[in-house]
């Protein structure tokens, strides 16, 4: 009985979604407001969240002043969202590129600790490009979302709310292009 | 003949950073070192814009080069009616 209850929260927990947010997409995500409750909230009951420590000294100096800031604020000092100290040397390949130290850090970390990280979720084209380079498997926000439905994390309902609710931060095709393939349930779908 | 040149029209925002900046720096400006301080803020905040939306810098890179969070970096983005991501 206990072993199959242990089992089961083992099974929940492998199930959950590791992911690294750099402050982009951590702002992104805490600006998303569904029509019931917050997306980050939504998104921490079915995945474990972090961000490194330059991410979170961002939101230290930022959450006076903005309520999203304010939201990853509360959540990184009750230990919700868990803060990760990173070593990041000055002779790296990642000082020849424009990146700041928050995008700098989650490419580190994930370098560092690939076993214990599923995605880094950024929605920053530079940083993506370089962390895909680095072979860590980025993420887009609006990737993440088709990401929960097709692991049966989030309902399509909810994913398509969130995605709405941000659309103003994303220009061109990147939003109908979401949409389409949640609706659709297919990543080759082309039909809008 | 010079003419003169009337204040530069300067969002809210940017007063509030560049005015930020500058007492950081002197205890009291002149009106004319107010005036350069905020003009060198949004045009170094335009050129970064046109980095960032090329995608040859990040919104993390655009606001440590305007001594910003990446929170305040996405208002003074907002405010122009401006992207806030290279997306």
């Amino acid at each position: 009985m206990l072993y199959s209850l242990v089992n089961y929260f083992i099974g929940f927990w492998r199930r959950m979604l590791r992911l690294v947010f750099d402050s982009n997409a951590l702002i992104t995500c805490c600006q998303a407001a569904p029509r019931h409750g917050s997306a980050i909230e939504s998104l921490l009951a079915v995945s474990t969240l972090s961000v490194p420590a330059a991410v979170a000294q961002e939101v230290l100096a930022a959450y006076a002043r903005y309520s999203d800031a304010s939201l990853a604020n509360r959540l990184i000092s009750t230990d919700r969202i868990k803060v990760n100290p990173v070593n990041l040397s000055t002779d790296t390949v990642l000082e020849g590129y424009r990146l700041g130290s928050g995008e700098k850090e989650c490419i580190a970390f994930c370098l560092e600790h690939a076993a214990q990280v599923d995605f880094w979720v950024t929605d920053d084209r530079l940083a993506y490009v370089v962390g895909r380079r680095c072979g860590i498997p980025a993420l887009l926000f609006l990737d993440l979302m088709i990401e929960l439905t097709q692991c049966k994390l989030w309902a399509q309902e909810l994913a398509m709310e969130v995605v709405q609710s941000v659309k103003h931060r994303f220009s061109g095709g990147f939003v109908p292009h979401t949409l389409s393939v949640l609706r659709s349930g297919d990543r080759r779908c082309l039909k809008l | 003949m010079p003419q003169v040149i009337e204040a530069m029209a300067v969002h809210p925002e940017v007063k509030d950073f560049s005015d930020k900046l500058l007492r950081e720096a002197v205890s009291n400006p002149s009106p004319m070192l107010v005036d350069l301080v905020r003009r060198g803020f949004e045009q170094k905040l335009t050129e970064l814009y046109v980095l960032f939306r090329q995608g040859e810098c990040s919104l993390g890179y655009l606001a440590e080069q305007m001594g910003t969070t990446s929170w305040e970096a996405v208002r003074l983005l907002e405010a122009r009616g401006w992207h806030t991501t290279n997306l």
